[in-house]
């Protein structure tokens, strides 16, 4: 880990929603999208970030964005703090980063064509002439294997992972370094699914990409990343390598996730462990562990203070009272 | 097809058509030429990617086809050897929530918003049962906690904003099982819910099979789930059956090019590998389909054959039919001898 260069350090992320009361004399309410995250991502690899819905993740990606404004806390872009950014400053830090969005119906505008989509980010952030940015253009759609003619049309016309296609390269016309990826390919088919999949995995190879990958579906993820994080009720619960946190999973909800997706295995067939109860509400989390409601293995400390991400092994950061010594 | 002894036919499609005709004056067919049976008791899941028909078939079943535009052209549907092809709409509201009864995929769209849950609960109770509004109370009481709902009581007063997706799905199943239905229709009922309210519901769908002994149609285009829950599986593509099998068999030795490259396109958790393969190209429109098989545009197995004549669905073994040239008789006298695919 030591020799990997740090891309984004993200030290106490907070992003708060004030909800709306009733009447004056209610107290104020927020809901806390995502609670006190700290983690470092390095240059080259994929994040993934799993958690079912209302976890936070979607919040985490924009808030690193600067798409939501963080509550508190701290983002370092390559050592440079970018919490005060405004203006021109941040849009020189945002133009290192992109974002392909889950829905390729709503991401792009139905009224324009392909080739004008792909081409506002490069007008609005290169300094390159009219000539210039159509022959990138099509550099573009060759790159994400669609047509050269495709330019001419509008959205409606492609297919749900064609359309993907088309988001995945207008998020590369300005050359980023960092992309997060929210649910990119939960509305595609699987036979579509994976061919956006292989496409990611190349681009990433050519140009050096660092992904941040959002997904709530745990076979995608394992698959795409280096690294996982799993958020609950806004927080990360357990982080670590690929393959430590699939074979091993330390948290009592990484493994209630884990062994809550069904599988194709006829020779042990595996009994489903669904977890009990619902995700509490996001306005009113539990006291002290956020899953201590609905943790097996509950303990009376559980309940009254909130335990710190810590680092377990080699490979492995848990945020559990049980891996305390 | 043939009949296993020890089993009742519970449903049987017959050579099942159906069109929409688009505003363009174009048709197109949504489903082609589907037969299928389902015995009482067992799941049988229909799995297929978006546009392949698989919803069309389930709704044609309901008779809740929208018509016009839609259209079913030709065949039959009967259960428990009633023509439901034939009855008006009175026969129809009686088999409805009765004998057949639906979970749809968006529990949000699927309750009404004005009406209480106990209201719509026992509406369902009453429609078909003849008993005094106090017992529909106490039997949709009853349900709700058959569906692990604790606060059954509360919930029935309550309106479908007020709960969860996955309480939701609960009152839906608990809707759809309040008159022992024979058959139950789920079309995707987890797609909408995560992975660990995905796997209560289902534990639940499968205790609630077994106390009831209905069969279930399990509709979805998630393999895994197909896997820990049929019995027999059916996979579908651009509106026709392509393959039938007992679950076992579908997914050990698939048979068709469609049902063996979407077993390995899905990314697994116990995959471990950099590339996934991928089917190139997409499904074809039902307005504008290949001319022979409707695969063959995307099939690595090809043949010139395959892109001129439509493949019959055959008989493999026990229960296991296919439809593709690699396997008819036709289909073996072009090829030069290369029938193993996997």
């Amino acid at each position: 880990m030591t020799d990997k260069e740090v891309l984004l350090e993200i030290h106490h992320l907070k992003a708060y929603f004030p909800v709306k009361r009733k009447s004056m004399k209610e107290a104020k309410k927020v809901v806390k999208a995502v609670d006190d995250i700290s983690i470092d991502i390095f240059r080259g690899e994929t994040l993934g970030i799993v958690g079912e819905s209302g976890s936070g993740k979607s919040t985490f990606g924009r808030a690193i964005l600067k798409l939501v404004e963080p509550t508190a806390g701290e983002i370092l872009y390559k050592g440079q703090a970018i919490h005060h950014l405004k203006g021109r400053e941040l849009q020189k830090y945002r133009n290192q980063m992109q974002m392909i969005f889950q829905d390729p119906f709503a991401s792009l505008n139905p009224r324009m064509r392909i080739g004008a989509i792909i081409d506002e980010p490069m007008a609005l952030q290169l300094p390159l002439t009219k000539e210039q940015r159509k022959k990138r253009v099509r550099e573009l759609l060759q790159k994400v294997g669609l047509p050269e003619d495709a330019m001419h049309k509008f959205p409606h016309e492609f297919s749900g992972g064609q359309r993907q296609r088309i988001g995945i390269a207008r998020a590369l016309a300005i050359n980023p370094e960092f992309i997060i990826a929210d649910e990119p390919v939960s509305a595609l088919d699987v036979s579509i699914q994976s061919q956006v999949l292989n496409l990611m995995m190349d681009l990433q190879d050519e140009f050096q990409l660092t992904y941040l990958f959002i997904s709530h579906d745990l076979s995608v993820v394992k698959h795409i990343s280096d690294r996982v994080a799993v958020l609950y009720l806004g927080r990360i619960v357990e982080v670590g390598t690929k393959k430590e946190l699939y074979a091993h999973p330390l948290h009592p909800y990484t493994q209630a996730l884990l062994s809550a997706i069904p599988v194709v295995n006829f020779d042990e067939p595996k009994q489903l462990v669904p977890l009990q109860g619902e995700l509490p509400s996001p306005m009113n989390p539990p006291i002290g562990c956020v899953f201590h409601t609905r943790c097996p293995f509950v303990m009376e400390q559980c309940r009254l203070a909130r335990p710190p991400l810590q680092q377990k092994n080699e490979h492995q950061q848990v945020a559990c009272f049980l891996y305390e010594k | 097809m043939e009949q296993a002894q020890d089993k009742q036919v519970l449903l049987e499609v017959k050579h099942l058509h159906v069109q929409f005709h688009l505003k363009n004056g174009k048709k197109a067919k949504v489903v082609d030429d589907v037969s299928f049976v389902i015995y009482k008791g067992e799941t049988v899941a229909l799995v297929g990617e978006s546009g392949s028909g698989k919803s069309m078939t389930s709704l044609s079943i309901m008779r809740l086809l929208p018509m016009p535009p839609g259209e079913i052209s030709a065949g039959t549907i009967t259960l428990n050897d009633k023509n439901l092809l034939a009855m008006n709409n009175k026969e129809m509201s009686k088999i409805r929530g009765n004998e057949v009864s639906m979970i749809f995929q968006e529990p949000m769209t699927s309750l009404d918003p004005v009406f209480t849950i106990g209201n719509q609960m026992m509406e369902a109770i009453r429609r078909h049962q003849k008993i005094s509004t106090k017992q529909a109370k106490e039997k949709s009481l009853q349900l709700l906690k058959e569906v692990g709902i604790g606060n059954a009581e509360k919930v029935l007063t309550e309106y479908q904003h007020q709960l969860s997706g996955g309480m939701r799905q609960r009152v839906m199943i608990a809707i759809a099982m309040s008159n022992n239905p024979q058959l139950l229709i789920a079309d995707e009922p987890t797609t909408a819910l995560d992975v660990t309210v995905q796997a209560q519901i289902l534990t639940l769908m499968m205790k609630l099979k077994k106390e009831q002994q209905s069969a279930i149609l399990f509709i979805t285009h998630d393999m895994s789930v197909v896997a820990e829950t049929a019995d027999r599986v059916m996979v579908m593509y651009a509106g026709q059956i392509v393959e039938e099998a007992p679950v076992r068999a579908l997914f050990l030795q698939p048979k068709h090019p469609y049902t063996v490259a979407l077993l390995k396109t899905m990314p697994t958790l116990e995959t471990d590998i950099k590339r996934l393969p991928s089917i190139p190209g997409t499904v074809p429109p039902a307005y504008a389909l290949p001319e022979g098989c409707r695969f063959a545009p995307r099939c690595p197995f090809v043949m010139e054959h395959c892109r001129h004549v439509l493949p019959e669905v055959t008989l493999l073994q026990h229960q296991h039919h296919v439809r593709c040239h690699l396997y008819t008789e036709e289909g073996a006298l072009v090829n030069d001898g290369q029938r193993s695919i996997t």
